[in-house]
């Protein structure tokens, strides 16, 4: 079985768990904190983690508790709203499109509008492409829980994202 | 990959979800920064050789105390301004008792990793087991692991850049006010090296026996065993 290096398993997933605090609704002013979190976490663990098996679940469930604690700190500064979802300049591709990016802030827009549950297993199925086992072993939850999450969550995101498009086209 | 039995989205749904699966690239500053404020834990385990294991609740606690606040502002000046490699200014030690030294970045000018060749573990997808549950957060008084946080970070800072007796002088002020705080067994790893780094052996040697004593499955103990000094 490979080893899996720390170091290794920073550099190649960093990116991918800045983006899955994103999704979470972290706010760009929020990021640096929770990223040394989520990796001190990992680091801690890491014995535990098996390498024949997907990473990016179980990196995923990291930022899923780091980010619903963070929520749960009443003193600590949050933004507003607006600030959080819109794409920092310096968190967006620079070579994305400006429709790209605005699809990108539409969807961060809409997922924050699901409770933290639906939207963690929403976005692990619908973004991240994870099979319902793997999702129920990243969030420690019943298999039957993520498909009832799911399918409300998905249909909550189509209904936001559907009244969005249209609301966009209209104006 | 995803369930094939859920039905498929409506295609401008799909056509906005698309726009986002895709991983951007994060800003170097962030990347790196956050790296350096791992360092002290991960090089804890480099210097014991040893492969990263499960540590207890305390070591969890006390390096995120300590570095939460103390690099977060610097970081995200780099975001907005999205500077890299640049050399920061110097760092103003000051004790700042009840709020984060957020001026005080520990910063080192660093270097690009986007470049960074990495190598890949072979992962292939199996039912995995649940991920394990983030450590418990403390139940102090945020005001109190702040102030904690505050005095070690001058301390941390201090060690970095080799001014002993600005560390001795922070240690003793956390010691002062917070003998039995969250952050003790940082501030007395803190302590150990300071000692170490102006070559007090003597004084070196009590302390690593004190803290082999308090702290006896410390994360640190690989550390301060490989630093010295030998008895």
């Amino acid at each position: 079985m490979a080893e899996v290096s720390f170091e290794s398993l920073y550099h190649q997933e960093f990116p991918y768990v800045v983006r899955s605090l994103r999704r979470l609704g972290v706010g760009p002013a929020d990021l640096p904190d929770l990223c040394h979190e989520v990796f001190l976490a990992v680091f801690q663990k890491l014995n535990s983690y098996d390498p024949s098996r997907p990473v990016r679940p179980w990196l995923f469930g990291f930022a899923f508790r780091a980010a619903s604690e963070a929520r749960g700190r009443t003193h600590r500064r949050r933004e507003t709203s607006d600030d959080a979802l819109a794409e920092h300049p310096s968190l967006s591709d620079p070579h994305s499109s400006a429709e790209s990016n605005l699809a990108r802030t539409l969807v961060l827009e809409a997922l924050s509008t699901l409770p933290e549950e639906r939207r963690a297993v929403f976005i692990l199925h619908d973004l991240d492409g994870c099979s319902a086992p793997d999702i129920a072993s990243s969030l420690g939850i019943p298999l039957n829980t993520v498909y009832s999450r799911l399918r409300v969550g998905r249909g909550e995101m189509v209904a936001v994202l559907q009244a969005r498009v249209r609301g966009g086209s209209a104006s | 990959m995803s369930d094939p039995s859920m039905p498929s989205l409506p295609p401008e749904v799909e056509a906005l979800l698309a726009e986002e699966r895709p991983i951007p690239p994060v800003p170097p500053a962030l990347h790196a920064a956050t790296w350096e404020r791992l360092g002290p834990v991960t090089q804890t385990a480099a210097v014991s050789g040893s492969a990263p294991v499960a540590s207890s609740g305390l070591v969890a606690k006390l390096v995120v105390g300590v570095l939460s606040f103390s690099l977060g502002g610097a970081v995200v000046a780099l975001l907005d301004r999205t500077v890299l490699a640049e050399a920061r200014p110097a760092p103003q030690i000051v004790i700042v008792p009840a709020a984060p030294a957020v001026e005080a970045p520990v910063l080192e000018p660093t270097e690009p990793l986007a470049g960074k060749p990495v190598e890949r573990a072979a992962v292939t997808p199996r039912p995995s087991r649940p991920a394990p549950k983030v450590e418990e957060r403390s139940s102090a008084p945020a005001t109190t692991l702040a102030e904690e946080r505050a005095i070690i970070e001058v301390a941390r800072t201090a060690l970095a850049r080799g001014q002993t007796a600005d560390v001795l002088s922070a240690v003793a002020e956390h010691e002062r006010r917070f003998e039995r705080g969250q952050l003790a067994e940082e501030r007395d790893f803190i302590r150990l090296q300071a000692l170490v780094a102006e070559g007090n052996t003597s004084e070196a040697s009590r302390q690593r026996q004190r803290f082999r004593e308090r702290y006896p499955t410390s994360v640190f103990l690989p550390a301060i065993d490989e630093f010295g000094p030998h008895e």
